[in-house]
């Protein structure tokens, strides 16, 4: 028929075509319908969720009275709670931008069409996605747990459980020292503070060691490299050298100034506390999970990772953001969700309450009632 | 023939339909009744200002609820939603530090209807941030990002900063204790960043801490300039999906 007095070549296309032509359905009714009901329900909806719940307004904004605690709106907590946990520039600027850009770059970063238009078309699809759930909150719990010195508390806990009433100390924790006759005891003894630290800021406070060097430069002279004290207050490089002694460049304008460490000096143990550790937390970790989901021979292809990462980045974008509603309280303080304060039981901010609605009063015609009797 | 050329019987529905509105004043309006042939339907989805966004036929798996959940369209819905209610409570707020605040108690008291709109406004403000995220990650989930639409994501990614923004700024209009805040916690943390992080806040609040000159900013992003870019945006992603040639399926 039709089909073989035409070429081979059109004669597919126009099979492909016809065949895709049945696929397809008019968009009036169908779809319009579709949007139709769904504004329709959307609509209901939103009326009676105003109707019985009514937008909060608390006392007028009054910039001498405090809220503890002081929240974003929720969408921004997550940023707010990550501003707990290394310094605020990186917490609330870098790394949304970073993360932002790292959105807008998947695609081009994922180019092949495989499972595309399907939910989650690609073999392992699923089984990563949970992976990666699991992974993040895990992870996220517990390391918001350690910044809090939480996890050292659970620790110590822990012989309660089987009944004992003393507290359980790390075997080598806090003073107890057995690493000292081992060969490179000390060493060992610096790592395994380290490991047992209480929290993140205390890699800045109360991480101790000291070693011995045979010149220092800088701060002091007594042979050792004390941590934290010798870290303080690193020149950067060069500075004040023949190289790099510019000095105070006033005729710059201030922010250009800014960016010209012409005094600069370094502070180590913040850094670390602040940047370092952070970045090795949050580069490293969902490095970690990409690599795991490899040797557990689930992920393969980019998109496999794409998928890993993108599903954790969510999790910690809610989960955080849970965190910093429902279980920050006074003081950002880790609390249950029970006993974080309710603003609008605060006297000094509590909620608008309406003028209480003046009787209307017909006196004036009742006394002319009067006088006409 | 294609079966979908065929026209098709009038249902329940149209016959509802042309009754109702298959009369003089509407046809002087509508020109024609109820279009029950495919090509009257075609030609109206072609012909009408509101409805042309759309193609004219659709992929039958595009019109299963499960496959975008209406969350894209969901996310439009609020903006027209909070277009309609945000013109309602600009005819009773006006933003300064002595008004704003009163004029938004008077909707709760003086006002009909005031508190409706104002909750409204407020839940649809919530419930956005809400679908566009969930679009983001329904959109993600199905690969629909991928060749060719990779720049209609890149838009998609503007236009979640864009809501964010939107809902931030108009946070701050009621000019009560959790609005000022809220945005003071927020600004700070525009103004950690390491470089030119104390004047970027400055510029955005005018002045160095949330006060008359941060309302009448904030007002002014949260009803011409975000609202103005939101649309350029979404116009833009609509069209996007027409010229992607339509949703992502399998290939
Ligand atoms: C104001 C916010 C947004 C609105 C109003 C909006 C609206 C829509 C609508 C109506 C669709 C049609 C399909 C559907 O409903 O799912 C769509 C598709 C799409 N959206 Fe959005 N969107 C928004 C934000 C986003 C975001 C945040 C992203 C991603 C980061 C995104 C990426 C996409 C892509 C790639 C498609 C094509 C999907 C496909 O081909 O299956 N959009 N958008």
């Amino acid at each position: 028929m039709a089909v073989a007095t035409q070429g081979a070549g059109a004669t597919r296309e126009s099979v492909r075509q016809k065949r895709e032509r049945e696929q397809e359905l008019l968009v009036w009714p169908d779809l319009v319908f579709i949007e139709f009901i769904a504004a329709v329900l959307f609509t209901l909806t939103f009326v009676i969720l105003s109707t019985f719940i009514n937008a909060p307004l608390l006392n007028i904004a009054n910039s001498n009275i405090t809220p503890n605690p002081s929240k974003a709106p929720w969408y921004f907590m997550n940023l707010q709670e990550l501003l707990l946990h290394m310094d605020a520039g990186l917490a609330g600027v870098i790394v949304p931008t970073v993360l932002l850009i790292g959105l807008m770059v998947i695609p081009y970063v994922d180019r092949s069409n495989d499972g595309q238009g399907g939910w989650f078309a690609t073999p392992n699809a699923i089984r990563i996605t949970v992976f990666s759930l699991v992974w993040a909150s895990v992870w996220t719990v517990w390391l918001i747990l350690w910044d809090n010195s939480s996890h050292a508390r659970i620790y110590e806990r822990l012989p309660m459980l089987w009944g004992s009433d003393t507290r359980w100390e790390w075997p080598g924790h806090k003073g107890a020292l057995f690493f000292e006759d081992w060969p490179g005891g000390n060493f060992l003894r610096v790592i395994w503070d380290f490991v047992f630290l209480d929290n993140r800021i205390a890699i800045r406070d109360n991480w101790q060691w000291s070693m011995p060097v045979p010149f220092q430069p800088g701060s002091g002279t007594d042979g050792h490299l004390d941590w934290p004290r010798d870290f303080k207050e690193v020149p950067l490089p060069l500075n004040g050298t023949w190289i790099w002694n510019w000095g105070d460049p006033g005729w710059m304008p201030g922010w250009l100034r800014r960016l010209y460490p012409y005094d600069g000096h370094l502070d180590i143990p913040a850094i670390t506390a602040e940047y370092v550790v952070p970045i090795i937390v949050m580069v490293g970790l969902p490095a970690l999970m990409i690599w795991v989901l490899m040797k557990l021979g689930w992920a393969h292809t980019v998109r496999d990772a794409m998928i890993a990462l993108f599903t954790g980045f969510i999790l910690v974008y809610f989960a955080l953001t849970i965190v910093g509603v429902a279980f920050r309280g006074k003081g950002q303080n880790l609390v249950p969700f029970w006993k974080v304060p309710n603003l609008e039981n605060n006297p000094s901010i509590q909620r608008y309450a309406p003028p209480p609605e003046t009787p209307l009063v017909f006196a004036d015609r009742g006394r002319g009632a009067e006088g006409h009797g | 023939m294609a079966r979908t050329e065929q026209p098709r019987s009038p249902g329940f529905g149209e016959f509802i339909y042309d009754k109702l509105f298959h009369n003089y004043i509407w046809q002087s309006i509508f020109r024609s009744g109820y279009p029950n042939t495919p090509r009257n339907q075609m030609l109206a989805i072609a012909t009408s200002v509101f409805l042309h966004l759309h193609p004219t036929r659709i992929h039958k798996t595009h019109v299963k609820i499960t496959h975008t959940y209406c969350l894209g369209g969901l996310s439009f819905f609020m903006f027209l939603g909070l277009t309609v209610t945000g013109v309602m409570l600009m005819f009773y707020y006006v933003p300064s530090v002595d008004r704003a605040y009163t004029d938004i108690a008077a909707l709760e008291t003086n006002v009909q209807f005031g508190m409706l709109i104002r909750n409204l406004h407020r839940w649809m403000a919530h419930g956005m941030v809400l679908t566009v995220l969930l679009h983001m990650m329904r959109v993600f989930y199905m690969g629909a990002y991928k060749p060719p639409r990779e720049f209609n994501w890149v838009v998609g990614v503007i236009l979640l900063v864009l809501t964010l923004l939107l809902s931030f700024a108009g946070y701050l209009l009621p000019w009560d204790q959790l609005a000022l805040w809220a945005i003071t916690v927020g600004t700070n943390i525009a103004g950690s960043a390491p470089v030119l992080g104390g004047e970027s806040r400055f510029v955005l609040i005018g002045g160095f801490e949330v006060g008359p000159n941060a309302l009448i900013r904030f007002y002014t992003l949260h009803v011409i300039a975000l609202p103005l870019l939101a649309a350029i945006f979404m116009s833009v992603h609509f069209w996007r999906i027409r010229r992607d040639g339509g949703l992502a399926r399998p290939l």
